[in-house]
């Protein structure tokens, strides 16, 4: 699969790679038990920090995207995934943050449908850009 | 007049590589700076890559003109002063290339300062990597560089200490142009040493250069990314293949030139043969440069994947940590190689003190035959 990060974005680097891998294994570019590239290869390639890498691996574990073993990161092969406490409160946390957005802006329910349409899409075609 | 042909050659075939070198980087970066697409179609690029490569043969033209009256002179003069004018002619080149680079680039920059300001930003703000790149082989494994040298330097010293009596006590370890002894090395067991040091030295440095393919950072186009991933894997591959085979040869040639030195078996097709084996060497260098491109961007897939959709490529734009355009620095970056800007093959990242480590073992090791024979 293609990681694709924007330095420039507003948005960690390390909060996009965690969202770029989490989409390709939805996309099925990462399958179950597949190996990630190792902590300093991937820093290399991207040009970034091996810390930032390492953060978002972490991460992924921890919510059991992934998985830690000798040769390194792989995804889980178990596919069902669930979300545990912690994680549930970061994500209702980021649900509000967007509920409360939504309201002050007076945007309506079609067109926020609409855009969760459009995300849903681009999670399932496998399409070259 | 052979003397004048050879050096003429040398000049011209350097002249012509440099002057070349645009055509063969990549498009997205010339002249140290990075493109955005509407750039790299444009006519203006095309117009100075023409003039780069003609001042090229300007200078080479008039470079053979001082070298035509010394090879008209006395032999001895000749010869004393072609090696000389050689050397001189070299970086005289190198500088014209330089600032000629640079004022190049410097037209470059105003031409990209001056599109508005959507083109640059539609340019790739994206740093693009595939998950799968280093999964493939990208390169000859290490041990094939490695063992059969290691075998043709066991040869070279067996030979050397079998036939350790025969070999005269001042042996010859230098010729001039025209082929003549100009410096001889006494006899001792180090001394004798100096050509298998040398084939070490080469290892050394062709084992790091295959390392520089290997670990490279990928450079991955944001548009037709897959297309952009095989051709860089190919173009990694077939450099690797290329330096595989030079390095063989390359010490097979000094076992060579070892029987030449110890036994004084200097035969007259001895130069030929070494201006053959450059010939080959860098002509099918030529041919990789020109089919392959920086990063394999000429190299044409033969499956076509979905090409046709773009017709451009797009890489992040980082000129902020390239020097002068050639030179990369970045501190937060942890790739030590990465593909140089102008030309094609990797440099190093100068910002890592690694890379320095390496450059100091670098010299360390290259001196090591020469404190042989003194």
């Amino acid at each position: 699969m293609y990681i694709r990060i924007r330095p420039d974005s507003e948005t960690p680097i390390y909060t996009q790679l965690i969202y770029q891998i989490k989409k390709g294994i939805l996309r099925k570019e990462l399958l179950p038990g597949e190996g990630l590239p190792s902590v300093r290869s991937l820093a290399g390639d991207i040009g970034i920090n091996m810390h930032t890498v390492n953060k978002a691996y972490k991460l992924l574990v921890e919510e059991g995207v992934l998985t830690q073993q000798k040769k390194g990161f792989i995804v889980n092969s178990d596919t069902k995934l669930e979300i545990q406490p912690p994680h549930l409160l970061l994500y209702k946390e980021r649900l509000e943050a967007l509920v409360i957005d939504t309201q002050i802006f007076g945007m309506s329910e079609e067109m926020v449908e609409q855009m969760k349409q459009e995300i849903e899409a681009t999670l399932k075609k496998d399409d070259e850009k | 007049m052979m003397l004048f042909i050879v050096m003429l050659s040398i000049f011209g075939l350097i002249g012509l590589t440099t002057g070349l070198t645009p055509y063969y980087s990549r498009k997205s970066t010339q002249f140290g700076v990075s493109l955005p697409a509407a750039l790299q179609t444009g006519n203006q690029i095309k117009l100075y890559q023409k003039q780069f490569f003609i001042f090229h043969l300007i200078a080479v033209a008039i470079l053979s003109v001082p070298l035509y009256f010394i090879c008209q002179m006395d032999y001895l003069v000749m010869v004393q002063w072609g090696g000389i004018y050689l050397v001189v002619g070299m970086l005289a080149l190198l500088m014209m290339t330089s600032f000629l680079f640079l004022h190049m680039r410097k037209k470059v920059l105003t031409l990209k300062s001056e599109l508005p300001k959507t083109e640059l930003e539609s340019a790739a703000q994206e740093i693009v990597v595939d998950t799968a790149y280093r999964k493939r082989r990208l390169v000859v494994p290490a041990w094939l560089m490695i063992v059969p040298c290691l075998f043709i330097m066991l040869f070279t010293l067996v030979m050397t200490y079998e036939n350790y009596d025969r070999i005269p006590e001042l042996f010859p370890v230098h010729w001039g142009v025209d082929m003549t002894v100009d410096k001889y090395a006494e006899k001792s067991i180090l001394s004798v040493l100096a050509v298998p040091a040398f084939q070490l030295v080469l290892l050394v440095v062709m084992y790091l250069s295959n390392l520089s393919l290997k670990k490279a950072k990928q450079q991955v186009s944001s548009v037709n990314a897959t297309a952009s991933v095989e051709k860089s894997q190919a173009f990694r591959f077939a450099w690797s293949v290329y330096q595989w085979f030079m390095l063989i040869a390359l010490e097979l040639l000094l076992v060579k030139i070892q029987m030449v030195m110890i036994f004084a078996e200097m035969s007259i097709n001895f130069p030929l043969f070494i201006i053959a084996f450059c010939v080959i060497f860098i002509g099918s260098g030529l041919f990789l440069s020109f089919k392959y491109g920086q990063g394999g961007e000429r190299y044409q897939l033969k499956k076509q994947l979905k090409e046709e959709k773009y017709n451009t490529i797009v890489h992040y734009d980082d000129d902020a940590h390239w020097k002068l355009g050639i030179f990369y620095f970045n501190q937060k970056d942890p790739s030590l190689f990465v593909e140089s800007r102008f030309g094609v093959g990797m440099t190093t990242n100068m910002a890592r003190w690694e890379t320095w480590a390496m450059l100091v073992g670098l010299i360390v090791i290259i001196l090591l035959p020469v404190l042989l024979i003194n």
